[in-house]
This record gives C-alpha cells, structure tokens and sequence, in this order.
C-alpha cells in the first residue's frame, strides 16, 4: 500500500507530460513497457532479501564487498534517495508556484514540505506506513472522481494511429516511468522491518502494477481528452485535465479539492526517502542515535532543493533527460551488481548472525 | 508532561497555520479581484509599430452596482476597459490603469480576436493564454469581422450580463446550426495536430438602426476558417450547417430546411443529425465518403399531402437539399486548402502508412482528393395532423 502511494504519488506532475511529449498518441503503451523495471527490480531485491534475511541494504552490503567498498555503495544509496527526496519536493513546490500560489517563493514551499516529512520522517517508518494507510482512500478517492467525471469527455479516437513513429520513441519515453517504478527499490531497506516478509513479494508485485494501472489510466484520460498535441505542450496536462472538469455551474473548480490530495501523498513519499537516507547515514558512520542527522538534513534538503535548480525549464530537463538513466543504475544496475558479487562470493547470511 | 507539550505545540501550529489561509506570498482577497470575464483582442499600427488593443468586460463590483440602481438607472453588470500597448501583457495593464484592482482570469468565459489579430498574432496568444495557469482551458474562443472591442460594448439581450449572454448564445447557434463553441484547448489541439485545420465560431455585432454608435446586440453565427495559425475566410451560414453536419453530433435541432417536391416548398425541421467519415486511398490519392444521417419532422408543408406513400420520395428530396449544404462548405475547404473537417485527420487515423505517403504536401493532396457525401434524411412525422387542410372553394 504504501509501495503503490509511493510509486503512484509523483508520477501524476510531471510525467505524463513528458511521456506524451516523447511518444505522442502511444504514451500509454510505454507506460506498459516500462512496467518490466519494476518487476526486475523486485526480483533483484527479493533474491538479496531472500540471501540474508533480516538485514537491510546497509548491512549486507558490507558483508558482501567489505566493509570500506560496502560503506561507498550504501553512500550511492543515500545520494540517490537524497536526489529522489529533492526531486519530489522541487517537484511539488514548482507545481504550486506555477499553479496556485502564484509568487510566492519556491524556497518557503520547499521548507514547508520537508519540515513537514521530516517530522514525519523523524517519527519512524510505522507512522510513516500508517499514514499511507490514512491517505490511499483519500487518494484513490479523488481518482474516481477523476475518471468518473472525465471519461464522458473521452474521445477515444485520438488514440490512433497507434505505434506512429515506431518503437524507438515509446522505449526512449518509457525510461522515465522505469525508473518510477524502479523506486520499489527501497524495498532492500524496508524488507527486514516487515512483519510478514513471506507475503512481501505478493504485494510488491501487486503495488507496481496497480500503480501501472494508474499511470496507463491517467495517460489514457489525458490523451483521449486534451490530445496527444496540447498535452505534449503543457507542463501539468494531469492538472489541466481536472480543470477541464466542468460541468455547468455545478461542478467546477474541482483542482481545488484534489490538488490537495496529491499534495499530502507527496509528503508522505517524501517522508519514506527522508527517513530511508537518515537511517542509511547514521548506519554507515555508526552513529548511536539518528536524531542529529535528522536535523542536519532539514537545513540540507532546503540548500539543495532551493539551489540545485535555478528554474523550472532547468528542473524538467534534468528528470527529463538525466536523471532517469541514474535513477535505474541505481535501481537494477547497482542491485544486480551486489548480487552477482554475492553468489560469486558465495556470501550468505548465518540463521545466527 | 512531553506528550502534554508536544500536543500544545501541535494546536500551535495548526491555529497558526489559519493565519496563512488566504496565502502568505500570494496573498488573495476576493476583493481586490478584477473579475475577467471575456476578452478581445485587436491589433493597430501606430507608426509602423504594431500594437495590440485589448479590451476587458470585468464584473462590476456589487455594491458600485447598487449606488447606480438608487440613481435609478439600471446599470449592466460588466464594466468595458479598453487598454493599448506593443505586447499583450503591456495593453492589458494598460486597461486596469483606471481599476484599482488585481487581474484575475479565473472565471474568464471567452477570448474574442478581431480579424487582424487572427490573422498575425494567433500563435502568440494562444501561448499566452496556455501560459498564464489561471486561465480556463474551457473557456471559448471566437473571432470577428473587423475590429473586435465593438462586440463587447453591445449591450445585452435576454441576459443581465453579455458574457452570459455569449455563452448561451454558443449553444443556441449549435441547435439552430448556425455556429458551435470551440475551446481554447481544442482550437490549440487543432492548431497544433499535423493534418487538421482549425476553425472558430464567428461573433457578430447587430445594430436595429443602420450608423448607432453603441451596437444593439450581438449574434453567433458563421466560423472562421484558419490555414495554420493564420485566419484565411469565412464560413457563411449554408457552409457553417454544412460543417456542423459532417463534424458534430446534433441533438435537440431546430434547423429549418426548405426544399421543394411537385413544385411545392415545403420545410424539413432537422431535430438530429450524426455523421461518419471514411478514408481510402486508391492509386496514391486518398478518397473520403462522409455519411450523413439525419432526422426530421415536417411541420411546414405548404398543404402538401404527407402520406405513406410519398413519404420516401420527401425523404429523398430533403436528403438532396441537404447534401447541399456540405458539398458546399467541401468546396469551401477546398478552395482555401485547409481541411478543417478532419478528412485528413481520419485518414491519419486508419491508414497511417498512406498518410506518411501524402503527409509532406497534403494540402496539395486534400485539394485534388474526392469528398463523397450521401445523406440519409429521415421524416420521423408530419406533426399531429394526419393530412393537411382542404379547404372548400
């Protein structure tokens, strides 16, 4: 569940956009393509998890390439749930100056938003997947919503031609969904703190195609709705698709009400990757408590989310065009890497360790 | 005594945050709103400068409207500004000079361009207007003969404010098929989509009296038709009906259509009409065959006998007069080589490998292509009279 709100939960800004921009009319079906990294990823973690029960990323990986090669790799980790946490926020924050609040600066919403999940990050991952388990009707809630109400408006023509183009675009478009769903990633970390592991894999199986499901019916809406032409344009078609939510007097405005949603979903993704880098930093330096560095990473993310981008044009290229293929060396590439090196070395957690 | 602590600090914040309700940057009051809620746009050349001449209907606040109804004159609900400027932004800040108000765009019903600006400057606008969040992707847009501010000083009819009126106006002129609203996000779509040309509603003024200074009222009624983003004709009102045939679904008619059987006219009352294209390429040029189906009643038959028996060969007359009506906006559309029915869309569609044969010139190509339309007219009665009058002599 909360896999699927984690997955589900940032996809719905900007990534249509960019997928129909790339693939035009086809954009669902590369949403589908993509679909194969996910479970990639779940199987990778799942062998690793499977080799050492009980222990998380951190710790396995020390065992598996020594203690120094081990300390770097897990460092890879943290930066990359770092970067992830960042883009989220940035992400949010962006969308709301350009939507909704108008002027005010991008700076007071990104540290809103993370003291926000810090707090929430700082209480642990129980309150963490409780909230979840808060949100996701809420959630699912406002996507009914959506479909009911926008599926009168479908015309589901402007679909065709399908494959225009040919393959080669739909696979270029489908890496950015890849390394979406290549966030069930965090699984490596979580998996031990689970209370049932054996029906862990089930459920991961079901949050990454579920959340699939989402993406394609979203596209699909957006597409059949707005058209593959104007939607490739604008920065938000998703947002622009509830805005075309009207109906005479009566129902209107409706991006008031679901917005809203969306936001507290993103806080809740953001608060499961600030906690997984706080907990990563203080396992690798062996720090006794975890609170210092839960401090020290308020006024971090601030820094890097308010300077790394001086732009929104700047923020889009970089999700565009670089980071999903750092995104999935970090989600299949890394883990796979881990893995080969522990069947070659043969390394397996003792049931007594 | 933490957890006593750490609940108080919580209601803190929460009470706090009620503080910021109304935004802390983008602070809005609903009263410093200048409430948008139609636009037009012209453009001028001033000393070889061009320039764009905006006009706004903005809702006139509540309570100025009361003081005017004490004086005893009714004042209409919108107050008209009118602002100049090189750019668009420029012009509409130039308009709010006399309004010590905020813009606000939230509500905006329609954009109005005037000939020239439809001509040169559709492109940018359109930008614009996808640019600026808060406008409408609903909101509709139409064009005008001429200069475009003159549409919003009409005063309004039936209604108690004219961008009321104008949106109503839009679905009246789809069932009398005269006209139908397009949307900033579908003219976009079109405008942008590599085989479909666009179109607009056209927007008239009216005036009772030939030479008023101040228009009577307003009318939609005809299309505008745009090659690219560049408006290249008109569609009169027998091509606009020929349009909204082919392309649109219509319910709840009130069209009138009159045709003659044995020397008689007689009128058929279009209540429903839907329409299907379909492509084909034959030896490298496309064909297209439109289908039409209508239904009809007969009302107005001039004391012609509607009976069983000529009931098909009325059908057929009425069909004949109605396919009239696309061929001639067909040849329209020929004429000016701009496909705004969405054959070529269609063929695009179903038959993407002969598209991307014709694709680089397929203007050319729609221009030589043969449009086929047969239509089915349907009389579905004769009204609640069984035969007609016969008079004695």
């Amino acid at each position: 569940m909360l896999l699927f709100l984690m997955i589900a939960a940032t996809v719905l800004i900007f990534e249509p956009g960019m997928l129909i921009r790339k693939a035009k009319q086809s954009a669902w079906l590369a949403d589908i393509l993509s679909l194969p990294a996910g479970f990639i990823t779940l199987w990778i973690v799942e062998k690793l998890g499977q080799r050492f029960p009980g222990s998380a990323l951190p710790l396995y990986s020390e065992i598996v390439l020594g203690k120094i090669v081990g300390k770097v790799y897990v460092g890879i980790y943290i930066l990359f749930f770092f970067v992830v946490n960042l883009l989220v926020i940035r992400e949010a924050a962006d969308f709301l100056t350009i939507t909704t609040l108008i002027g005010t600066p991008v700076s007071i919403l990104n540290l809103i938003i993370i003291l926000a999940s810090g707090y929430a990050a700082a209480k642990g991952i129980e309150v963490i997947a409780h909230m979840g388990q808060f949100l996701l009707p809420l959630f699912l809630l406002s996507f009914v919503f959506i479909f009911v109400f926008s599926l009168p408006r479908a015309d589901w023509e402007k679909l065709l031609p399908l494959f225009e183009g040919g393959l080669q675009p739909m696979l270029q478009a489908s890496i950015a969904p890849a390394s979406n769903y290549g966030e069930i990633v965090v699984l490596a970390m979580l998996l031990p703190l689970m209370n049932k592991p054996q029906e862990v894999k089930r459920k991961a199986v079901w949050a990454i195609s579920v959340s699939a499901l989402f993406l394609t019916m979203v596209s699909l809406l957006t597409l059949t709705i707005s058209g593959p032409y104007v939607s490739g344009i604008l920065l938000f078609p998703v947002w622009n698709l509830v805005r075309m939510m009207e109906y005479g007097k009566y129902l209107q405005r409706v991006e008031g009400i679901v917005v809203p949603i969306w936001l507290t979903v993103i806080i809740l993704k953001s608060a499961l990757f600030y906690n997984l880098s706080c907990k990563s930093t203080a396992r690798i330096f062996g720090l006794k408590s975890e609170k210092p560095v839960f401090y020290l990473m308020v006024p971090l993310l601030f820094l890097a989310t308010t300077f790394l981008f001086g732009n929104t044009p700047e923020l889009a290229e970089f999700q565009d065009k670089y980071w999903p293929p750092l995104a999935l060396l970090c989600e299949i590439g890394l883990p796979l890497f881990l893995l080969i090196i522990a069947v070659l070395r043969k390394k397996k957690e003792e049931v007594h360790q | 005594m933490k957890r006593k602590v750490s609940i108080l600090t919580l209601v803190v914040i929460l009470i706090s945050q009620c503080l910021f309700l109304p935004g802390c940057w983008s602070r809005k009051e609903i009263d410093d709103f200048a409430i948008i809620f139609g636009s037009s746009t012209d453009i001028t050349t001033e000393n070889g400068i061009d320039k764009y001449v905006l006009s706004t209907s903005v809702m006139r606040p509540p309570s100025q409207g009361k003081e005017r109804d004490q004086s005893g004159k009714g004042a209409p609900s919108e107050i008209f500004l009118k602002g100049k400027g090189p750019s668009f932004q420029e012009a509409l800040m130039d308009s709010m000079k006399e309004l010590p108000r905020n813009t606000f765009f939230g509500q905006i019903l329609f954009n109005i361009m005037s000939e020239r600006a439809a001509k040169e400057k559709t492109s940018q606008l359109m930008e614009g207007f996808l640019r600026y969040a808060q406008d409408r992707p609903l909101s509709s847009l139409y064009v005008t003969k001429g200069g475009a501010s003159k549409v919003l000083q009409a005063l309004p009819t039936s209604y108690s404010s004219l961008s009321l009126q104008i949106k109503k106006q839009e679905e009246t002129a789809l069932r009398a098929g005269v006209a139908c609203g397009v949307s900033l996000e579908q003219f976009v779509e079109w405008l942008l989509s590599p085989d479909r040309d666009a179109v607009l509603p056209e927007i008239e003024t009216v005036s009772r009296e030939k030479g008023e200074s101040v228009p009577e009222s307003i009318i939609v009624q005809g299309f505008g038709i745009f090659r690219g983003a560049k408006l290249v004709g008109w569609l009169n009102q027998d091509e606009a009906r020929g349009y909204l045939l082919i392309t649109k679904k219509i319910r709840d008619g009130q069209i009138p259509i009159p045709f003659t059987m044995n020397g008689k006219s007689l009128v058929y009352w279009l209540t429903g009409a839907k329409s299907k294209i379909e492509s084909r390429m034959t030896d490298g040029s496309p064909l297209f065959k439109i289908t039409i189906q209508t239904e009809g009643t007969i009302y107005e038959s001039n004391n012609y006998d509607v009976s069983a028996e000529n009931i098909k060969s009325l059908e057929q007359a009425a069909g004949e007069k109605i396919q009239e009506l696309p061929l001639k906006t067909i040849a329209k559309a020929k004429e000016y080589q701009a496909d705004f029915l969405g054959c070529m869309e269609n063929l695009h569609r179903y038959h993407p490998s002969a598209w991307q044969e014709i694709a680089p010139n397929w203007r050319e190509s729609f221009r030589n292509t043969d449009i086929e339309v047969s239509v089915e007219a349907k009389i579905l009665s004769a009204g609640a009279a069984r035969q007609s009058l016969q008079i004695k002599k």
